[in-house]
């Protein structure tokens, strides 16, 4: 009977400083690989996988970390039901950053009972400048979980994105975010006739 | 940047192209009527389409051509969500802060709402692609009528410098990039466009003019009560003829048309 349930769709929003390693953690998520040649985003890249266990449809939301793009964030993560806040563990600012800046910002524009999700990421580098008991002080001060991933090497990313979904679960009923995305459809509720036939 | 095929992914493909459009010097839905976009809300979806085709008429034409090529790929990304995994409500906010400038000077506040307004239009023009870009009959028959008054009331006589005559059932048409630069075509009340490039290629194949591969071109009406207008595959000429008697009929490739698919393949 299970296998007819369509699984839950949940929007994550990926967030940090630019060069954290955002994409790689998507992208090692997505596929599984992983390619050391650097390349800012432009804007946001869009990727979905359907998970067993807990079967869910997660929309990754990989926004670029350039300051270009800040005024579009909110934009992008509007209705996320989980940030994901990356840091760089050998960049001490990129950490900081996230205690003055991005957790703020997901703060200021989430739905309640969003799901936090710091990740340290580039654990695989012997550069380290922020330790991995900061950073969980860190979190648990501020109701966020805590994960160090390595996309390079694919370390808990996989565990990552589970866990994150499981949390979203627990916290979050399914019924506030059917759709999984953003509902571009608040604009024109009362009469809208047709669009819906698009929806899958 | 060279192509090699396995090097560069999906999300590379779509920073290039997103890069491209959003390093154009003015972004493709142009600035200068940037208050005039339709405010939709609480509008009927009818209206709008008609607000957006309007607005997408009013563009110039290489703006026009590019949005349309752009749509046309996005469309096909949406009709296959299946596959691709993406839809126009997820295509709508990456693309939206792209295609639209934002205003300079406004708040933070009146920024989002600005950005939610573009990616419903986005959505809106991804969703019914090419219905953006037709000119509905009642359309043209105004802008002809209107053309014509004025071209009378200027007290000009086009028909001077017309190419174009129609003997009985045979159309001249021109093509002034080919070895041919002009031939009688014959037409019935049934000949449709994409039939008069057809027999254009065949006359020309016979004679040995041009070579046997790739023919990509349209015809076009161009002059009398209309500026210049790719004619869809499947207009009928004669109704075209009557209802601007001093235009050319001109052959030449189009940016965005193509009437390959309807070339018989004998």
């Amino acid at each position: 009977m299970t296998a007819a349930i369509k699984p839950r769709t949940m929007k994550m929003a990926l967030v940090g400083d630019i060069n954290v390693g955002k994409t790689s953690l998507a992208r090692m998520f997505i596929d599984g690989t992983f390619q050391a040649r650097y390349q800012a985003s432009v804007g946001l890249h869009f990727h979905t996988k359907t998970l067993r266990d807990p079967s869910v449809t997660i929309q990754l939301w990989d926004t670029a970390g350039t300051e270009r793009y800040r005024s579009l964030l909110p934009h992008y993560t509007r209705d996320a039901v989980c940030a994901v806040l990356v840091y760089d563990i050998s960049s001490r600012d990129s950490f900081d950053n996230v205690r003055s800046y991005w957790l703020d910002f997901v703060e200021s524009h989430a739905i309640p009972n969003m799901v936090k999700f710091l990740v340290g990421n580039k654990a695989d580098v012997d550069t380290r400048e922020v330790s991995d008991y900061e950073a969980q002080m860190f979190a648990t001060n501020h109701d966020t979980f805590f994960m160090e991933t390595s996309a390079k090497f694919g370390t808990n990313v996989d565990n990552l994105f589970t866990e994150a979904a499981k949390a979203v679960i627990k916290a979050i009923p399914e019924t506030q975010f059917e759709n999984g995305g953003i509902r571009l459809e608040d604009l024109h509720r009362k009469h809208d006739r047709r669009c819906c036939l698009a929806h899958a | 940047m060279y192509w090699i095929p396995d090097t560069y992914s999906t999300q590379d493909i779509a920073s290039a192209v997103k890069t491209l459009l959003s390093g154009f010097p003015v972004r493709l839905m142009t600035t200068e009527k940037v208050d005039e976009y339709p405010d939709m809300t609480g509008e009927l979806e009818g209206y709008q389409l008609k607000a957006l085709n309007l607005f997408i008429l009013s563009m110039s034409q290489p703006h026009r051509d590019t949005l349309h090529l752009l749509l046309r790929t996005l469309h096909m990304v949406d009709k296959n969500q299946g596959k691709s995994k993406m839809n126009a409500d997820t295509l709508a906010p990456i693309f939206g802060p792209i295609l639209f400038k934002m205003p300079d000077k406004l708040s933070q506040k009146d920024q989002e709402a600005k950005l939610t307004q573009f990616s419903y239009l986005t959505k809106m023009l991804i969703r019914f692609n090419s219905r953006h870009f037709y000119v509905k009959q009642k359309l043209l028959a105004q802008l002809r009528e209107s053309v014509a008054k004025e071209k009378s009331g200027a007290g000009s006589n086009d028909r001077g410098r017309n190419v174009m005559t129609v003997t009985a059932a045979s159309l001249l048409v021109s093509a002034p990039s080919m070895p041919k630069t002009s031939m009688s075509i014959k037409i019935t009340p049934d000949t449709v466009a994409y039939e008069v490039v057809d027999a254009y290629r065949d006359i020309c194949k016979k004679d040995g003019s041009i070579p046997n591969t790739s023919w990509k071109n349209c015809l076009f009406e161009v002059g009398g009560n209309i500026g210049e207008r790719c004619l869809d595959p499947f207009a009928i000429i004669m109704d075209v003829y009557q209802a601007n008697p001093s235009a050319e009929f001109v052959i030449r490739p189009s940016a965005v048309k193509s009437y390959t698919a309807f070339h018989s393949l004998g």
